[in-house]
């Protein structure tokens, strides 16, 4: 292809994944016709709207695209042709935002109390709205970002309550490979699923070991009620599920744009909980943040403010427990949180279970106040470098959510996930597509306690391409391993890795790669990542070659970092120096 | 007479003996759990309903398996929180144990006094099925086979 139109292309690509799609200026609308289109979930498309409810029927016409101005004056018109019959009341119980907003807009359409209706109780009851993200979670490709629910609390009883699930309607049996390809390019109907608060709950926290943090909206009564009553609305429409940015989060912004001052901006090529979340805490939407965690996360929070004498005090009667001794326990709450996380075997299970019920403590808080973390989790980077012998201009696009070198507090440390990450170069041959990072995922496990029963290995895979000295590079690798604390600051990572990969100066096509990682923090908040690997080619193991990467983060805030990168592939050395913006 | 009341407490006690239905035997509160699948999105079809849920493979009558009965809310908190209302239980206090006293219909006290009998009941009698469904019926009827479950079932 014409090296002038790969330019443009790649310029292409990065300017649509970083641009936000320019909607019609929100000020030519009024307060009314915005909560319309919030209502119908409605994009804007050249100079009509579309609705991306399925089966919700339109008023104006038979389609899914409509006139503003004439659907409005259409819905009135139905309105008021209905209002005083059965198929009126049908009308305000199953669109009851709907109804509110044109009956405050239109005297001549009554308000109502909703009395007739199936939720009257839980909304003359309702006392607030409450947001619940739990954390990532590598079982469930839909889950690795977090996810995102949405509770109506009407009773303080929270047996009362119910949650509305917001996720892809999935047949049961269906294959892995499938799954992922069919979330990415939005196969799937999104439903809105009343479930048990506590069911829910007990589902994402005991069943995943998943940590749940939690807060209320900060917004007013009167909003309360719209997003309740929207919420109704929702429990009947589906929408179309991308895993990538029409997701969870996604749709709860939709959901929340009926509350005029929660108005979200979510039009993006990636959008994640996170993203969601930071925006509401910017706007002051978010109440005092509580976290309900794991049993996992309760014993690491423990066990790593223990001192060594603390920790053989609690290995001992651990062994002590699991072997079924009947023993005084100090720790019988944090030895059930261990066996709950860790333990499989029955019998040692059963063992905790006993000596938890014969030694009184106090039981682990379970819900505690703590603050939002608070890095967006996009990475846009601009730098200057040299990539062998070339000054080059650096853009790299990173749609990760976490990962080693500049990891946000607050998350859970260890876990990698990048997709799609990008990095193209401008130098004096012009603009080249540098690498692609298909896909990046490494387990983590940096807060083993290396006790028995929590020793699970890391491991990682991941498939890129990559141009080096100006030849294509395609990879494929695996990765298990391990890692430990050297000290409070500094872990090490090593374990072998398995990659296939393009036969590159005839070093063959399969390696075996023992590898070995550092990463550090130094100064609070400065952190860095040492990693060497050697390649060996599995046909001729004399045939092998060394990769060497260095890389420094320093965060000036929650939006910008300083990085600086060295690396060594095979005969190409690398070197970086640049801004990070994170959105 | 006391010893007739220690007879009717020990039998009262028994995981074998129960004043009204087996939700999970008459009802077949169980039967018709979702199927775990691994990588499927976090929704599912199930009828978040006893009654409905019930009515599949129900012996008894419809009345006696309606989610309005304490027994069968009971059985489908128990199945449906399982994790949690183990842990609790085991821990003495929290809320899944708070909620299905209250679904039981004891008072605060009578919560306490019930958590304190189930825990005690665990220590002599593990749950050792490893059968999801099984594990919540043996874990229902310790519960509900408390002389203070039974008590405030009766109510």
């Amino acid at each position: 292809m014409n090296n002038r139109i790969k330019s443009q292309l790649l310029l292409a690509f990065f300017i649509s994944i970083l641009s936000i799609s320019a909607d019609a200026s929100p000020y030519d609308l009024s307060a009314f016709e915005k909560k319309f289109i919030a209502l119908l979930h409605a994009e804007k498309t050249n100079e009509k709207y579309k609705t991306s409810l399925k089966g919700r029927n339109l008023y104006s016409t038979d389609g899914v695209k409509f006139d503003l101005k004439k659907e409005i004056a259409a819905t009135k018109n139905h309105i008021i042709s209905i209002i005083n019959s059965k198929e009126g009341s049908k009308f305000i119980c199953e669109y009851p935002a709907l109804f509110n907003i044109f009956s405050k807009k239109y005297p001549e359409i009554d308000n109502t109390d909703y009395e007739e209706c199936f939720f009257h109780r839980e909304l003359t009851e309702l006392k607030k709205i409450r947001i619940s993200f739990a954390s990532g979670y590598l079982g469930n490709p839909a889950s690795f970002f977090g996810h995102l629910y949405i509770t109506p609390i009407h009773s303080n009883k929270s047996i009362e309550n119910y949650t509305y699930n917001i996720g892809a309607i999935t047949p049961s049996g269906e294959h892995p490979l499938l799954y992922v390809i069919r979330g990415l390019i939005g196969s799937y109907d999104t439903s809105y699923k009343k479930i048990p608060y506590l069911v829910q709950t007990n589902k994402y926290l005991r069943q995943e070991g998943r940590d749940i943090y939690e807060f209320d909206l900060k917004i007013t009564d009167a909003e309360n009620e719209i997003l309740f009553l929207h919420l109704i609305e929702m429990e009947r429409e589906n929408t179309s599920y991308y895993f990538a940015n029409k997701n969870c989060a996604y749709e709860l912004a939709q959901i929340l744009n009926v509350v005029s001052s929660l108005n979200e901006v979510n039009e993006k090529s990636f959008y994640y909980p996170m993203h969601l979340l930071l925006s509401l805490q910017e706007k002051g939407k978010v109440d005092n943040v509580t976290v309900r965690s794991s049993n996992k996360t309760d014993f690491y929070e423990f066990y790593k403010r223990l001192n060594k004498n603390e920790k053989i005090l609690f290995q001992t009667e651990l062994m002590n427990v699991l072997d079924g001794n009947k023993t005084k326990s100090l720790f019988s709450q944090e030895i059930l949180n261990f066996g709950y996380a860790f333990v499989k075997d029955k019998e040692k299970l059963n063992n905790i279970k006993i000596n938890r019920i014969n030694n009184d403590a106090k039981a682990t808080p379970s819900v505690k106040e703590i603050t939002l973390f608070s890095r967006p989790p996009i990475k846009f980077n601009i730098g200057l470098g040299v990539i062998g012998q070339d000054s080059t201009l650096t853009l790299k696009l990173k749609p990760a959510y976490y990962d080693f070198v500049d990891y946000p507090s607050n998350v859970y440390p260890g876990n990698k996930i990048t997709f799609l990450e990008s990095i193209i170069t401008f130098d004096r041959k012009g603009l080249a597509l540098k690498e692609i990072v298909f896909i990046d995922i490494h387990k983590g496990e940096l807060m083993q306690s290396g006790l028995e029963y929590d020793n699970e290995y890391e491991w990682g895979v991941s498939a890129n391409y990559k141009k080096i000295n100006q030849e294509n590079f395609f990879s494929l690798s695996g990765y298990l391993g391990k890692s430990h604390f050297i000290t409070k600051e500094l872990s090490i990572q090593y374990g072998p890795a398995v990659s296939v990969q393009s036969n590159y100066d005839g070093y063959g096509l399969v390696h075996f790669k023992p590898t070995i990682r550092l990463l550090g923090e130094v100064f609070d908040d400065v952190r860095y990542s040492i990693e060497y690997n050697k390649s060996y080619s599995v046909k001729n193991i004399k045939k092998n070659s060394e990769e060497i990467y260095f890389s420094i983060n320093l965060p000036s805030d929650d939006n910008l970092s300083f990085d600086m990168e060295l690396s060594k592939v095979y005969s190409e050395k690398a070197f970086n120096i640049g801004l990070s913006y994170y959105f | 007479m006391k010893k007739l009341l220690l007879i009717t407490t020990f039998l009262g006690f028994s995981g074998t003996t129960l004043a009204g239905p087996n939700p999970f035997k008459d009802c077949g509160i169980g039967a018709a759990l979702f199927e775990n699948t691994p990588w499927a999105a976090v929704t599912s079809n199930t009828i978040w309903d006893a009654g409905t849920t019930a009515v599949t493979s129900a012996t008894a009558s419809p009345e006696t398996c309606s989610n309005s009965n304490p027994e069968v809310k009971t059985s489908v908190f128990i199945l449906e929180n399982f994790e949690s209302v183990e842990q609790e239980l085991l821990e003495g206090e929290g809320e899944y144990v708070s909620n299905l006293g209250d679904i039981m219909g004891c008072s605060v006290k009578e919560t306490s006094a019930m958590v304190k009998e189930v825990r005690g009941e665990m220590s002599e009698n593990q749950i050792l099925t490893e059968v999801k469904v099984e594990k919540a019926e043996e874990l229902y009827l310790k519960v509900v086979n408390t002389p203070t479950g039974k008590s405030c079932l009766a109510v």
